[in-house]
């Protein structure tokens, strides 16, 4: 292991538990609705026991409830799988587009708590490049971090992956509340060593008389196999 | 003797909706909002005993909410609810832990209703 995979590994790591106890706290959400539907039903069936009358609709409303919290924790469990596995293979063929999605529909429970919403703009054409999978998926969202943290009234941010030269590109937009967009340290070395892993580049156009920050980043095709992280 | 008043604040609709019915059953007047807004707004025209507000609200947590809350009704009492195992805690920031203190209470979801009664009732002090 090199240094630079040692930081990585290590803030992967960090990001791996962020991102699992994201999705354990939306499983207890989930969980919750569950609970209290189950436990209405029973003080429902307790009343009517007592000579109150069985409210049917209400009963068919609670069941429709659980049955939809079972759905999305299904989803939710899904997701978590499919996380899960991002480390199974150090370097993959990936479809970009899916990846975004994936990514922000897992993220989602994080995004919203900050008050942004994540909007995909979907490339009409599959775009696969053979990358770093758990390593992408780390930077990706540490960009939406970053972002996060700049998106102005709108808070909306666009991601939009389009085809480029080498590679593919992934454009990150949205309307900004600061002149500037901050920059702390420690995303900084940590950007920069996701950057050197996936053999990616970003640029950041954050002009002081635009009111929106826009962040490119360049992704190659495949990846060089000579920059050693397994 | 006038009932408990709960104001519940949690971004899940079914869930407070629900819990609130059941805190209805129990002789508690429950009313939930869904953002920390709307529990603001709420206060400044009807008085509540106790505010049970979820902690990862979007926008605003529940800990902020808390403070603009204790501005506008200083006698309210306040639980927390989370869907993390611990309630010492550690937000999803890392770094920015936060510590409940007082006369605040903390439960985990999901939350058992006897439980959540028990200590509306405790912080409030009404006899069952």
């Amino acid at each position: 292991m090199t240094e630079t995979t040692d930081a990585a590994g290590v803030n992967g790591l960090k990001f791996f538990s962020q991102m699992s106890a994201s999705i354990s706290h939306e499983l207890k959400n989930s969980l919750s609705i569950i609970n209290e539907s189950a436990g209405l039903l029973e003080d429902l069936s307790i009343m009517a026991e007592t000579g109150k009358p069985l409210d049917n609709k209400r009963v068919q409303q609670l069941s429709a409830s659980v049955k939809r919290q079972v759905k999305r924790t299904g989803g939710i469990i899904k997701n978590m799988n499919r996380f899960s596995h991002l480390t199974d293979d150090p370097i993959k063929q990936i479809e970009v587009t899916d990846f975004l999605r994936f990514i922000i529909d897992i993220s989602r429970r994080l995004t919203e708590t900050a008050g942004v919403n994540v909007v995909l703009s979907e490339h009409e054409k599959p775009l696969s490049i053979v990358t770093r999978p758990f390593y992408l998926h780390y930077l990706l969202w540490r960009l939406i971090q970053l972002s996060i943290k700049s998106a102005g009234v709108t808070r909306e941010l666009t991601l939009s992956p389009r085809p480029d030269d080498n590679g593919i590109c992934i454009v990150f937009e949205n309307h900004k509340r600061f002149d500037k967009i901050s920059n702390p340290p420690a995303h900084g070395e940590c950007l920069q060593t996701l950057l050197s892993l996936l053999a990616a580049k970003m640029h950041i156009n954050d002009q002081e008389r635009e009111t929106k920050v826009i962040m490119t980043l360049f992704v190659p095709e495949a990846i060089d196999l000579s920059i050693s992280a397994k | 003797m006038k009932p408990i008043q709960i104001l519940l604040v949690d971004d899940e609709p079914l869930l407070v909706e629900t819990l609130a019915e059941r805190l209805e059953i129990r002789g508690i007047s429950a009313e939930w909002v869904t953002t920390g807004e709307a529990g603001c707004n709420i206060l400044n025209h009807h008085k509540f005993d106790v505010a049970i507000l979820d902690i990862n609200l979007p926008g605003m947590n529940g800990f902020d909410l808390k403070t603009q809350m204790v501005r506008i009704a200083p006698e309210m009492k306040f639980i927390f609810i989370t869907g993390h195992n611990a309630c010492s805690m550690e937000h999803d920031n890392p770094g920015e832990k936060k510590i409940i203190t007082g006369s605040t209470a903390c439960l985990t979801k999901p939350v058992d209703i006897t439980v959540l009664v028990e200590k509306i009732r405790e912080i409030t002090g009404a006899e069952e």
